[in-house]
């Protein structure tokens, strides 16, 4: 590794990606390279069609060898995506991986400039100009290495909780599965039939039980809530309650199953429980072989798609098609209506499925959301937009498609954890395309409905990667921690206990010198490394490393002092 | 070595040491940090031993109290030295030492703008009788505002220096001009090295006074005090002021002060010469003379007082450490010895680093007298207004 | 192309943003990925949290010159550190006051939360901002004119 601190010398390297179109299509990059070739420190600069494609990477990897660059500066895309792979390639060219900066000329210049080349481009200029002054100043740091403990808690005894615990507990894990209710389950226990294999529910949960039972390594706490989860990855000691019962575990992953909430459609439709019901009051009587309707209108998007949920939950249409046809089956003669503003019959089977319904004889009318249906005393108006024709449907049984809502107590799940929760109320995974059911706080996973209306399948398959992407680090034992943290000057603390009391990580301590004096020391591993305490800290005595004072004073000073702008059409 | 280095050194006679290491005896800075000597310091700058005393952080950790000066027998004015080696120093050593991310600082750097249209007016009280423009007299409300905007979260109230004094100067029949638009004094830019901020910030002042017709120009900072008094003279221009601080002004008079004053309770003070106004001003018996004015009021020395005072520990919004919290929390105890219950200042400065210090987690010792300006103590005893 | 330095015939604001990596950031990056337009003249400025940001980073940027300046971070009960965004707020209501008794109008700094999933807002935010700032023009502190 090249030890390179900011006193060594400093040969920058700049690679400016033309990502295809997407940036060289709205920004002069030759320009840009042209001038990166002029800021202080640049030794070498490059234009790639996709800097992080094979020869993308192994063009940094010759450069840093080559050209003996002890910084790398790649213009492209976002660092919250791709950060770890110039990373990587730097370190696969000895060198050291945090002596790498990142500048986003694409998702925050290119693409949002897309009309104005000129601006686009001398607003890269300056945010290249600003990642060579942040790369000048970088230190190169190593990875904080942490032991993690073979062992995992998963939040959820649902369909989602119980394969995971199985997936683990296959690779040899111990897993202590977690669930609120008595039995394990879910939302199994309330459904009837499970598609597309026409399963019974009961069915599938039993045999999720009988394997979650087959594996010792599985300790399963029903009844039981997490109460606290302190630590990171590895090392997170987790508060459990059973009844009266106070239990404490250790683990090195946490996986979240908590599943959805299904909307009550209180004040919609009339829904009422008994002539207007919604579908998993439908098919808890279709289990129980209570249901008693002679005719049937299904309302689908009932409290979905509007301004309050704006989001498809995605499960209804399938689940209204699924209950229809066991209805129409079991009575081919019953009128059966799915009034549906647009259906989502994704995949191969359900396409197939929505034809076999259409042969069976359901009718199908789609309706506006700006005129939905009428429901009164057993008679649904509603216009058909197909025919475009007032319709009056007299049934005996209206059912809603209410969509899946976070549960309840998602805000209070996402303070215990750490984790985010998204604009609809739903848990926030850190990428949906690229880390899709991890988050962002390092060793905590998700899966099933707790992200967003999943299906079984959907469930078990999440599930299933989400145990995978556990068992990276249990398997491995050891995990790198980012050095991103926060380190105190002793020289500077004058010991006021200040980022003791704000760090919700309890990484600050302050311990007393023989002199009396007090002086804070952060640790690491317990480090977020957010840097809060750098910027409260009144005497400067903290160092954010990665995202230090001088590191990002240099960026406004250079931004400030060298602004471009281009030239004002009259 | 650069000429300016140079000369500073032939100013401040520091070719006269003589090596006796009197200055670390007495330094407040070495007392508490084994490695630090001014006379190291300035041996360092005079034979260039150390590799770049420029690049240093020992010439930012003087906190330029002066006492050393005082017992040097050869009378090496190490605090001149300070100001002049500051203006050569290299600047990023600073940056990295200066408090709260250099706020201060910036708040100054920001006031040198022509510009500046500040919204600096809000705390005076309406019953107040103040003129924007033309008086006898100019009250100088210094930084006030802005550290009562920045200080809150320790519980800062600099603001009640500024209203009492107010208070003080109506009740003695004085309505002075308070300049809307005044700048800061540079007295921090001058000892972090900024010379054309200083004497930016002081030709804008030096504008605004003229236009008021004024004759006496009145303080309630130490530092202000000193740097009208001394440094703009010496390295702005003539204002033609009188410049007097609040003690000063107070103990012209006295008579007509005392006449204002009710009967009040028994109170124990103590009183910190700030180093501008003491030792480097000379001003010590104003303020004690006006404190014990005050009915009730009995006024217990420190060991350390007058000459000998002991500074406030940070000086210039720079290099606060350990160091400065021993001998806050040295001072603090020394305060509590005395059996007073307060310990009264004459300098906004000395108010808030006595009083973060005490937010620190104190220990008992260092809790034990409630810190005050002494213009709140001195207002406190004004009759109340009819 | 050679880009020039603004010319005198209009005006483009230097407006510096300081984001944070878990939600501004990515707000932006959302924006960027939907291909909602704004302005050019800003420079974002990335720290892992809003909490990060010290007071003393915004007057540096006023006193070199930035017409405006914009601090973002999570909403709160988002911060993927807890309460970064906390302190930062506390943090700002301080400096508020400071840029304030400067005489630096309202308009030319601000506070905004901004989630992983508001690329809308994020893009709006900056649109309104640029705007504001544009209408007051130059502010050109911490110069001797």
């Amino acid at each position: 590794m090249i030890a390179a601190g900011s006193g060594d010398r400093c040969r920058i390297g700049v690679f400016v990606c033309h990502c295809g179109r997407n940036i060289a299509g709205y920004l002069d990059t030759a320009a840009v390279a042209d001038y990166a070739r002029t800021l202080p420190g640049v030794v070498y600069v490059s234009e790639n069609h996709y800097s992080c494609s094979e020869p993308g990477m192994k063009e940094i990897g010759r450069a840093i060898r080559e050209e003996d660059l002890t910084r790398v500066v790649v213009a492209a895309c976002t660092p919250r995506t791709h950060e770890p792979l110039f990373r990587k390639t730097c370190a696969d060219a000895d060198l050291n991986p945090y002596l790498f900066e990142f500048v986003n000329i694409r998702e925050q210049c290119s693409w949002v400039h897309s009309k104005d080349r000129a601006a686009a481009t001398c607003k890269a200029m300056d945010l290249v100009r600003m990642g060579v002054a942040k790369a000048a100043l970088l230190e190169p740091a190593e990875a904080i290495q942490v032991e993690v403990t073979p062992a995992a808690l998963i939040i959820g005894g649902g369909v989602a909780g119980m394969t995971a615990a199985v997936s683990l507990a296959r690779r040899g894990f111990p897993v202590c599965l977690v669930e609120r209710k008595q039995e394990l389950g879910g939302r199994l226990h309330d459904l009837n039939l499970v598609y597309p294999v026409a399963e019974k529910a009961d069915d599938l949960r039993d045999r999720l039980q009988k394997n979650v039972a087959k594996y010792e390594k599985i300790e399963v706490l029903t009844g039981a809530g997490v109460t606290a989860v302190n630590g990171f990855i590895g090392h997170f000691e987790v508060e459990i309650e059973q009844g009266k019962k106070k239990l404490s575990r250790t683990v090195g992953t946490i996986i979240v199953a908590t599943g959805a909430d299904v909307l009550v459609p209180e004040g919609m439709y009339g829904y009422d429980g008994h002539q207007v019901i919604t579908q998993l009051e439908l098919e808890a009587q279709l289990r129980a072989g209570t249901f008693a309707g002679e005719s049937v209108a299904m309302i689908q998007c009932a409290g979905a798609r509007n301004q309050e949920r704006s989001y498809c939950s995605k499960i209804c249409c399938f689940t209204a098609l699924k209950n229809a046809m066991q209805l129409k089956t079991a009575r081919p003669e019953m009128p059966l209506y799915i009034l549906y503003r647009d259906l989502q019959t994704h995949g191969l089977k359900y396409e197939a499925f929505l034809n076999e319904a259409r042969e069976k004889g359901i009718q199908f009318v789609r309706y506006s959301a700006d005129d939905p249906p009428q429901v009164a005393g057993g008679v649904i108006r509603v216009r058909d937009l197909n025919l475009n024709r007032e319709l009056t449907l007299a049934v005996d049984i209206v059912v809603l498609s209410t969509p899946l809502v976070p549960r309840h107590d998602t805000r209070e799940l996402s303070h215990l954890l750490r984790v985010p929760v998204g604009e609809n109320g739903f848990l926030l995974e850190a990428h949906a395309q690229l880390r899709p059911v991890e988050f962002a706080t390092d060793g905590v996973y998700i899966c099933g409905a707790a992200l967003w209306p999943a299906d079984i399948s959907e469930s078990i398959f999440q599930a299933q990667a989400a145990a995978a992407k556990a068992a990276i680090p249990m398997g491995q034992g050891l995990v790198s921690v980012e050095p991103i943290t926060c380190q105190v000057r002793p020289e500077l603390c004058r010991g006021c206990g200040l980022c003791e009391q704000i760090c919700e990580f309890h990484a600050p301590g302050l311990t007393i010198l023989q002199n009396g004096t007090r002086v804070a020391a952060i640790n690491e591993v317990l480090c977020k490394g957010c840097g809060t305490c750098a910027a409260m800290c009144p005497t400067n005595a903290i160092v954010a490393r990665q995202f230090t004072d001088r590191q990002l004073l240099s960026m406004l000073t250079t931004a400030l002092r060298d602004w471009h702008a281009p030239a004002v059409k009259e | 070595m650069n000429a300016s280095v140079q000369k500073a050194l032939k100013d401040s006679r520091s070719f006269l040491c003589l090596e006796c290491g009197r200055c670390t005896a007495v330094c407040p800075v070495s007392g508490v940090k084994q490695d630090f000597s001014p006379r190291r310091v300035l041996s360092n700058l005079l034979t260039l031993n150390n590799s770049d005393p420029l690049n240093s952080t020992s010439v930012w950790e003087c906190l330029t109290c002066g006492y050393c000066s005082l017992v040097c027998p050869t009378r090496v004015d190490y605090t001149g030295l300070m100001r002049a080696v500051r203006m050569e120093a290299e600047k990023p050593a600073l940056e990295e030492l200066c408090s709260h991310g250099g706020v201060m600082q910036t708040i100054m750097q920001i006031m040198v703008s022509g510009n500046l249209d500040q919204k600096r007016m809000g705390w005076i009280p309406e019953e107040a009788k103040y003129s924007k423009t033309k008086g006898e007299v100019i009250y100088f409300t210094g930084c006030l505002p802005y550290f009562d905007a920045f200080f809150s979260y320790i519980d800062v109230d600099t603001l009640q220096t500024g209203r009492q004094t107010l208070r003080l100067l109506n009740a003695l029949g004085v309505k002075p001009v308070v300049l809307p638009n005044e700048r800061c004094c540079g007295h921090d830019l001058l000892w972090s090295g900024d010379l054309d901020g200083f004497r930016r910030l002081n030709e804008i002042n030096l504008e605004l006074f003229a236009g008021t017709g004024a004759r006496i120009l009145v303080t309630s900072c130490a530092e202000c005090y000193h740097i009208f008094k001394y440094e703009v003279p010496e390295l702005v221009g003539d204002h033609g002021l009188e410049v007097l601080h609040i003690s000063q002004f107070l103990y012209r008079h006295k008579s007509s002060l005392q006449s204002k004053l009710r009967p009040g309770e028994k109170l124990r003070l103590t009183y910190q010469d700030p180093c501008r106004l003491g030792r480097q001003g000379g001003v010590y018996d104003e303020p004690r003379d006006v404190l014990t004015l005050l009915p009730g009021v009995e006024l217990a020395e420190m060991p350390r007082h007058g000459p000998q005072a002991l500074c406030c520990g940070t000086s210039a919004w720079m290099n606060c450490t350990s160091y400065s919290k021993q001998i806050q929390a040295e001072r603090l105890a020394e305060a509590a010895g005395t059996g007073a219950g307060v310990l009264v200042t004459a300098c906004p400065k000395c108010y808030i680093h006595f009083t973060c210090a005490q937010h620190d987690q104190p220990s008992s010792s260092e809790k034990q007298v409630t810190v005050r300006d002494m213009t709140d103590v001195i207002a406190s005893s004004l009759e109340e207004r009819r | 192309m050679a880009p020039k330095k603004k010319d005198s015939n209009g005006f483009h604001p230097r407006i510096v943003v300081f984001a944070c990596n878990w939600c501004s950031y990515a707000g932006a990056d959302l924006a960027g990925v939907s291909r909602l337009q704004y302005p050019a003249d800003i420079r974002v400025i990335r720290t892992m949290c809003s909490g990060r940001v010290n007071p003393a980073f915004i007057l540096k940027a006023f006193k070199m010159g930035a017409d405006g300046v914009l601090w973002t971070g999570c909403h709160f009960g988002d911060c993927h550190y807890m309460f970064g965004n906390y302190r930062a707020e506390e943090n700002y209501q301080r400096l508020a006051k400071i840029l304030d008794l400067l005489g630096i109008e309202k308009e030319r700094y601000g506070l905004e939360w901004i989630s992983a999933a508001e690329g809308q807002r994020w893009s709006r935010i900056i649109n309104e901002f640029v705007e504001n700032v544009q209408k007051l023009g130059p502010k050109k502190l911490g110069v001797k004119s």
